[in-house]
């Protein structure tokens, strides 16, 4: 698994510097709201990150990202009349997308795109040993912004293995700044 | 536009493959277990876990994929005031064993928790949150679990206490959905 891991983070920063050489690339922070879908014991958390944006070929945009999710704390019902409040799962996650859409520096205004890509999740739940393994996520975006700065909203669906044929998934809605330098 | 309508394609597919996943989901339930008295010449006492009669397992028993977590809370007294108290939760799928000696012995049963330390005269309440660092040979108690049937033996050690477990409520955490 790590060496898996090890070959992916190569091949991303080979295609990262490829792009750069070609020149126009960007970078942006972002941040939003965890949605937890289907699971008792999360509710609503938080979830930012960074990420990079380089072309890759025709349309699309290389995207090699890094984001934390927290989600928040659940209050568990028990025997009626009482409950306690337990601590959720947390999760770094390291991966990349490609984007269709919103082409790195080629114009200004309102830039749609979708977008998926595959991640290498770590997950952390109270009480229990960290879990990593693959994942991988989906979404819908739209950049509004210049050739040098733009303004970005997505909404993504993330899906986070746990390696025992079950997952957790969470929806991400994120807004973020993105900055672009280059030719 | 024929890359164009294939990467769309591509798209729908990944989309329809997450919402695919998106009708499996994670379940906890609660059981409450009677409460007990546990006097000081090394009782033991055995309780009859159910799940199958809970609700949300019943709703989800038959694409259960696996169990993520279990832990317990319970309130314990120790009303002798003599000395402090402790004791260990031994899991198994076999409920007629009847000594504590034959508990320790057995190779179907194993501790799921176990030192918590009530002082004596005291009260502790044990939270789920922090059963969780009383807890040991998790995966099978997992495993265990997952049959939605077992049994809880309470066995405390020789000593001068006297001790009134109350409140006591298992926690299961489940995934389920339809095989991927």
């Amino acid at each position: 698994m790590k060496r898996l891991a090890l070959l992916t983070a190569v091949v991303l920063v080979l295609l990262g510097s490829s792009s750069v050489l070609a020149g126009g690339w960007g970078i942006g922070g972002f941040a939003g709201v965890s949605i937890p879908v289907e699971q008792e014991d999360a509710e609503n958390g938080m979830v930012y990150g960074v990420r990079g944006r380089l072309p890759a070929f025709w349309a699309l945009t290389f995207e090699p990202q890094v984001f934390m999710l927290k989600n928040g704390d659940y209050d568990l019902a028990f025997d009626e009349d009482q409950f306690e409040t337990l601590k959720s799962w947390k999760a770094t996650s390291f991966g990349a997308n490609l984007v269709l859409g919103a082409p790195v520096r080629q114009f200004a205004g309102i830039r749609p795109f979708i977008f998926g890509g595959v991640r290498f999740n770590s997950m952390d739940f109270d009480g229990r040993d960290a879990d990593s393994q693959f994942g991988f996520g989906a979404g819908i975006g739209l950049e509004i912004g210049t050739k040098t700065v733009g303004l970005e909203v997505r909404a993504a669906g993330e899906v986070f293995p746990d390696g025992k044929d079950s997952s957790r998934k969470n929806g991400l809605v994120t807004g973020g700044l993105n900055v672009y330098f280059g030719l | 536009m024929k890359t164009t309508s294939t990467l769309l394609v591509l798209a729908g597919l990944g989309m329809l493959a997450i919402a695919g996943c998106l009708v499996s989901g994670t379940f906890v339930e609660t059981l409450k277990i009677n409460a007990f008295y546990s006097k000081s010449d090394g009782e033991f006492h055995s309780h009859g876990v159910d799940l199958t009669t809970k609700e949300v397992w019943v709703d989800h028993q038959d694409d259960i994929k696996n169990i993520s977590d279990v832990r317990v809370r319970a309130t314990i007294e120790e009303q002798s005031g003599i000395s402090d108290a402790t004791g260990a939760v031994y899991f198994s799928d076999n409920g007629s064993y009847t000594t504590p000696e034959a508990v320790r012995a057995a190779a179907d049963a194993f501790i799921v928790f176990s030192g918590l330390t009530v002082p004596a005269g005291g009260t502790v309440t044990m939270k789920f949150a922090q059963s969780a660092s009383y807890r040991q040979n998790l995966d099978q108690a997992l495993e265990l679990v997952e049959t939605g049937q077992f049994y809880i033996y309470v066995l405390t050690p020789e000593g001068a206490f006297d001790l009134y477990v109350d409140d006591i409520t298992v926690m299961v955490t489940f995934d389920a959905g339809p095989s991927s």
